[in-house]
This record gives C-alpha cells, structure tokens and sequence, in this order.
C-alpha cells in the first residue's frame, strides 16, 4: 500500500463505531486538521501528555475547538500522523547505548520519508519537538545515511556545513545585530589606528 | 523552522536542534564522523562531545617508523573499525589532504610538525592518551622530538613496540631510550 493512500491519518470512519475508539482533532498551523486515534498519539510523549492534562471525552472532542500545534505545518503533521497511526500500539523504543546506534527503517517509513529533503528536515524537526522517538530515530538514521563514505569537502555540501570564516561572519553579524554601537567603536578605532594614534582613550 | 527549499541531495545538518544533530551523528560510524570534526571547529566540537561519551571504546596508537601514522580503533561487542592518519612528505604541489576509505592521508612539508598536529587533533577530539606505540626503522632525532612531545601531552604509554636496529649510533639510541623511559609495558626486538 502506498504511504499517500494509507487510511489512517484523516477521518477512520470504519475504525471508530467497532469499539468507540477515542479519536482526538489536531490543528496545524495553516489551519488543516486531522483525527488521530488515541492510541497513535501514544507515539509522541507530548501530545500524550497534552491530552491527557486535558481530561477531554467524546463530545468534549467533538464540541471544542481542534488542539492547535501551532509550529508544525499540515503537510507535516500528516506524515507525523500517518506515521503515529501505523506504529500505533508498539512500544516505544528505549535508548540502549549501542554505539553507533542501530535502528532498521522499515518499509513503510522508507516510503513515508521518500522527500525532499527540506520537508525531512520538518519532519525531525516535528519528530524531535513531539517527542516521537522512534519516527526521529528513523528519520535521523536516513540523514545519517547521507554521510556515508563521503569526503569532509563532499560532508560540507550534503549537510550545508559552514566553514569556520563563516561561522566566524555569522557571530560578528549575530554579536553587531545585538550591538549595533560595537562595529561604531570598532570602525572609529580602525580609523584611529590609521591615523597613527597609540591610543584609542 | 525552516522556509528554505532543498534538494533531495543537500541537508541542512546545522539547522537541526542539538538533540537532533547529536542524534543524527550517533548513527555514524567512527570514520564517518571523524570526516564530519574535517569539516569545521563547529563540526569538530559537535563530534567531540559525541565520541568522548563513548571514549571507552576507542583507543589510539602511534606507529613512529618512516612515516608517522596516529591510528584510532573502535571495538565494541558488535563493531570492530580501525582508521588512521597518515603524515607524508610534501613531494610535489597537492592537496594537503587525501581522503581514502578508512585512511587519511596529509602531506606536510616538516612531518614531526604533521604528526604532531594529528596527535594533538585526535587526542583531544576522543578525550584519550596514545596507548600503543610502535618505533621502528625510524630518524632518531625526529623520534625524540616526537616522543618529547607525546611525553609532556600525556606523561606516559601504556605499551610499546620498539625495534632500534636500525640506529647506528649509542648516543641516539639512549636518547630514544630515554624518552621511552614513559612506557609502562616495553617490548623490545633488537639486539643491544
């Protein structure tokens, strides 16, 4: 089954009269909302605190507004969802200090992250501030794959590593933008200096 | 979050939180994340507070013979890697570095200089001390500053593998003698 017709992350229509499963609604930031099953949003560590602080039942559900998550877009919400709802159910993996880590991407989350890579970066991003950790270990394993076998000059274009001058250029700009008097000082000592003072007092 | 567009080929590493970026570079294998401390003083902190959480498992040697050689070796119950750097004379105008699977080779024109950077390199990126020596067929002279220098780093050596047969004269195989008074477990392999 394709990721873009997996029946899980939008309304499961079949899924809730059987045993009145408890669905909750979800809002992101760009206003598209999405009915993810209780046992789902399990995966992530905090939305399953989120709604369990709100003590919301059925009609609460129903009633009041959607829970806005008002830093993560629709489009990957969805993936987070639809990841949520096919690992419903499975444990929650705990860290056991394998070095390197090992984690095997399934199949299903191989399509589910077959993105460009701006959209990966949302989704670990998402992954990481939803604390799911199993969706960030896969999809951290798939960015690390990109490392392999490859030079520190090819490492600087894959992972957009910026080089130490301009690293240095983004602290000067950073430090100047928090002091704008700073570069003022500076250029008057330069000038200073140019003109032979010793002393810039 | 980010609002740049980027291809299935490039992704923007820096970008992520720290939690995610140390996560991404925990899937590495040793070598791979040695190639990422390459990239920048950035790039190197971010491996070194990685690695030296796992210091345990690694362990570095130095091979002193013609050429200077840091090797660093990751064991654990299921992994098993071994990479080194190696220092060579700058014969003709090059790159400094040349990158091969599992070895890293740099061309110095003073090479006790060359070793002296990667030990000094390697030693802080993993938090540890040389543990192996191996001296063989080598410059007494360069030998001595070399082990001068390991010396005053880290004040001993586990083990050492030494053969001066090589060394013709009694005045500068005591001097490599005497450095070598800082391994704890020396075994020798020449006639005195």
């Amino acid at each position: 089954m394709s990721v873009e017709n997996a029946p899980v992350v939008d309304v499961d229509e079949a899924a809730i009269p059987v045993e009145k499963k408890m669905y909750y609604r979800f809002e992101s930031n760009d206003k598209k909302e999405f009915r993810v099953s209780e046992l789902a949003i399990q995966q992530s560590e905090t939305l399953n605190r989120l709604v369990e602080a709100m003590g919301y039942t059925s009609e609460d559900v129903e009633n009041k507004p959607a829970i806005a998550i008002e830093n993560i877009d629709g489009k990957t919400l969805k993936l987070v969802f639809q990841w949520c709802e096919h690992h419903k159910g499975e444990a929650i993996p705990v860290d056991d200090g394998s070095v390197p880590k090992i984690v095997e991407i399934p199949e299903f989350d191989a399509k589910l992250m077959d993105i460009d890579n701006g959209l990966l970066f949302k989704l670990i991003w998402a992954a990481d501030y939803l604390n799911i950790v199993q969706l960030l270990n896969v999809s951290c394993k798939k960015v690390a794959n990109m490392a392999q076998g490859k030079t520190p000059a090819q490492l600087r274009r894959v992972y957009l590593l910026p080089s130490d001058e301009e690293d240095e250029a983004a602290k000067r700009a950073a430090q100047e933008a928090q002091d704008p008097r700073a570069r003022e000082v500076e250029e008057e000592f330069e000038e200073r200096k140019r003109q032979g003072g010793n002393s810039f007092f | 979050m980010c609002r740049r567009h980027y291809s299935y080929t490039m992704f923007p590493l820096s970008r992520l939180t720290l939690t995610s970026r140390e996560n991404v570079l925990k899937f590495l294998d040793p070598f791979d994340l040695f190639a990422i401390s390459l990239c920048s003083k950035k790039s190197y902190r971010a491996v070194q507070n990685v690695v030296r959480s796992t210091s345990s498992f690694y362990s570095l040697d130095l091979h002193i013979t013609t050429n200077y050689t840091i090797g660093v070796q990751f064991e654990t119950d299921t992994h098993w890697f071994y990479f080194s750097c190696e220092v060579l004379p700058l014969t003709i105008p090059s790159s400094p570095f040349e990158f091969t699977p599992e070895k890293l080779r740099s061309y110095w024109e003073d090479c006790v200089e060359g070793i002296k950077y990667w030990i000094e390199y390697i030693t802080e990126l993993y938090g540890k001390p040389i543990e192996i020596l191996y001296l063989r067929e080598t410059n007494p002279k360069n030998a001595v500053e070399i082990l001068k220098f390991v010396n005053r780093r880290q004040g001993f050596i586990k083990y050492g593998h030494v053969n001066l047969n090589d060394v013709e004269s009694e005045k500068d195989r005591k001097q490599v003698m005497e450095q070598l008074e800082s391994v704890e477990d020396l075994e020798t392999d020449w006639e005195a």
